[in-house]
């Protein structure tokens, strides 16, 4: 194989001249919350993927409200009730009715790491779905979570299931809202046929009968 | 390549027996001579066709798993020890990141740890395994690290700590022993820098990976180094040359102000939106398809060249969208996502200083760590 390769590691920089300054306050958006949320949408539920991260500016806001008891430590308890009461700050809604959001999972960062701007939260979310009829459905979404200092990502997961297909997404410019358009095609399964099947066949044997009673009393 | 000597040598005499006695010839002995003379001969051309357009095995096994038992064999014990994962730790498969290591805790040696020599064996590891292209955009984005650390020491904020920048503080680890056959992994990475490489047998994947700048521009001895230039430039070009119906579609009506599926996204994928490249001229899926090189190519030439022959064959089903101001030299947001590549490009910032700053990644929705070659 021809490859020329230089090893260059210890490349000696001894002039260097920089065109960018260290920049405090545009880099890694250090004053904002980053909310990026992932939905999931199967036949049965829609799960939610959340991602929070707190830039170095703002994360002693954050901070202040997760350590509840402000002794300068994360508990297990304080990480449990910043997560349980995320989602209800959320709203999610099916064709208009709103859906049950539970927390499935969450890893909140210690909290000497969420103080570098480098941490990231992470909440798992479900909520079951009703019996879908085929066709055509909306998945509204909002997340209103400390707004004032929040920048949001807001997408529709790639479907695992091949009975749903993503038609479109529309969210507002901040990705704080939107809704999924997607459809929903109940598969011909086996049971189902079958079903169908033996229903049939009760009804045919209904009909005979009927028709025989009918015979005799004439 | 004995058996192509012989092949070579079988031809010769097929040819020359051929035109000095045809009698010989219908031999039965000479007959089955010659019928082998034709398979080696078409043995022969096959392995130099192999050869010449850089087939993956013969490179795993001349070159890339020797350079890496190389740099294995400079280590001492302990540092191997450290060195060293179990292929299936997929704990360990996925730690990477985009933070500096003060923040994210890598496994592996550290470079910092590593003398001259072991340095010296490191990198030439990581030059056979990506193409120069590669190796270079890897260096330059170490060397942005580097001047960050001491941009961030000479600034007075240096004086809290280093928050584990520099090129000291990137991390290698593997996954598996190097090996022609059985699958292995090697893992670069510290801040602004994740590099996955997993080979199995003759195929190799850079899937998921993670390069980025800050600076995205600095000088060096007069010179300007801009370690994703050739992703603005090319990402610029391509967006110049979409009609305003086609820009209309490109550009998303959403402000995305950071990469969706970066590191830590790890078995998701979203769905895709803007343009997709049925739409675009010739010419057009041809820029869209160099600019998704900037990221595929930086794995050795040949392996990276069989990724290219993928993503063409699903060019149709490939979409690019774009979020931002599409005037060149922007900082704007896009993406490349088709069936078996996911890009995304997101520059952390707005106005002058957004370009100077830069996040992106490298996924393939089907084969993330290879493992459609290995998993069972």
């Amino acid at each position: 194989m021809a490859k020329v390769v230089r090893k260059s590691y210890h490349l000696v920089i001894p002039f260097v001249l920089l065109l960018a300054t260290w920049q405090t306050a545009t880099g890694h958006q250090l004053d904002e919350y980053l909310q990026a949320t992932l939905i999931d949408i199967s036949p049965d539920e829609v799960r939610l993927y959340v991602n929070l991260t707190p830039g170095v500016e703002i994360a002693d806001h954050v901070i202040d409200h997760i350590d509840s008891n402000a002794d300068g430590k994360i508990s297990g308890d304080e990480a449990n009730s910043y997560a349980t009461a995320f989602p209800k700050v959320l709203n999610a809604t099916l064709d208009g009715k709103k859906l049950a959001l539970q927390v499935e999972e969450f890893q909140v960062p210690e909290m000497a790491e969420l103080e570098t701007g480098w941490g990231v939260i992470q909440i798992e979310l479900s909520a079951s779905l009703p019996i879908l009829a085929s066709g055509e459905h909306h998945l509204q979404f909002s997340n209103h979570h400390e707004q004032h200092l929040s920048s949001y990502l807001l997408n529709a997961a790639m479907p695992r299931s091949d009975a749903i297909r993503i038609i479109r997404q529309e969210r507002n410019h901040n990705q704080s809202d939107g809704r999924i358009i997607f459809s929903y095609e109940a598969p011909q399964s086996g049971n189902a046929a079958y079903a169908f099947s033996l229903g049939m066949v009760a009804m045919f044997v209904v009909l005979g009968l009927a028709i025989t009673r009918l015979k005799r009393k004439v | 390549m004995s058996l192509a000597f012989e092949g070579q040598a079988l031809i010769f005499l097929f040819l020359t027996t051929k035109q000095t006695n045809w009698e010989i010839l219908m031999n039965k002995k000479l007959k089955i001579l010659q019928t082998t003379a034709i398979l080696l001969a078409a043995v022969n051309v096959a392995s130099l066709a192999f050869c010449q357009s850089g087939g993956t095995a013969v490179i795993t096994k001349g070159d890339i798993v020797a350079q890496a038992e190389n740099f294995l064999g400079t280590l001492t014990e302990a540092q191997r020890e450290k060195v060293m994962y179990d292929f299936n730790d997929n704990k360990q498969r996925q730690r990477w990141s985009n933070f500096p290591v003060g923040a994210f805790q890598r496994g592996g040696v550290r470079m910092g740890e590593l003398n001259e020599q072991q340095r010296a064996a490191a990198m030439d590891m990581l030059g056979a395994m990506l193409s120069k292209k590669g190796y270079e955009k890897v260096r330059q984005i170490v060397e942005a690290d580097e001047v960050l650390k001491n941009e961030h020491e000479s600034s007075g904020a240096g004086r809290r700590g280093n928050p584990g920048f520099g090129r000291d503080n990137y991390f290698i680890s593997f996954l598996g022993e190097p090996s022609v056959e059985k699958p292995w992994m090697v893992q670069f990475g510290g801040h602004h820098l994740g590099l996955n490489i997993t080979f199995v047998g003759e195929h190799g994947t850079l899937a998921p990976s993670h390069t980025a700048a800050q600076p995205a521009i600095y000088q060096i001895e007069g010179k300007t180094i801009r370690p994703l230039g050739g992703e603005v430039e090319k990402a610029d070009a391509l967006m110049d040359s979409l009609d305003d119906s086609q820009k209309k579609r490109a550009i998303l009506d959403v402000r995305v102000r950071n990469l969706v599926l970066g590191p830590g996204r790890d078995g998701q994928m979203i769905q895709p939106e803007g343009l997709k490249a049925d739409g675009l001229s010739e010419n057009q899926q041809k820029m869209l398809l160099d600019l998704a090189a900037e990221w595929t190519g930086i794995l050795d030439e040949p392996l990276a060249a069989t990724k290219m022959e993928q993503m063409k064959a699903n060019i149709a089903e490939t979409w690019f969208a774009w979020s931002g101001p599409a005037e060149k030299g922007s900082p704007a947001y896009f993406r490349i996502h088709g069936p078996t590549v996911f890009i995304e490009f997101a520059p952390q910032g707005d106005g002058s200083n957004g370009l100077n700053h830069i996040h992106t990644i490298y996924r393939d929705p089907t084969n993330e760590y290879g493992a459609k070659w290995w998993r069972k």
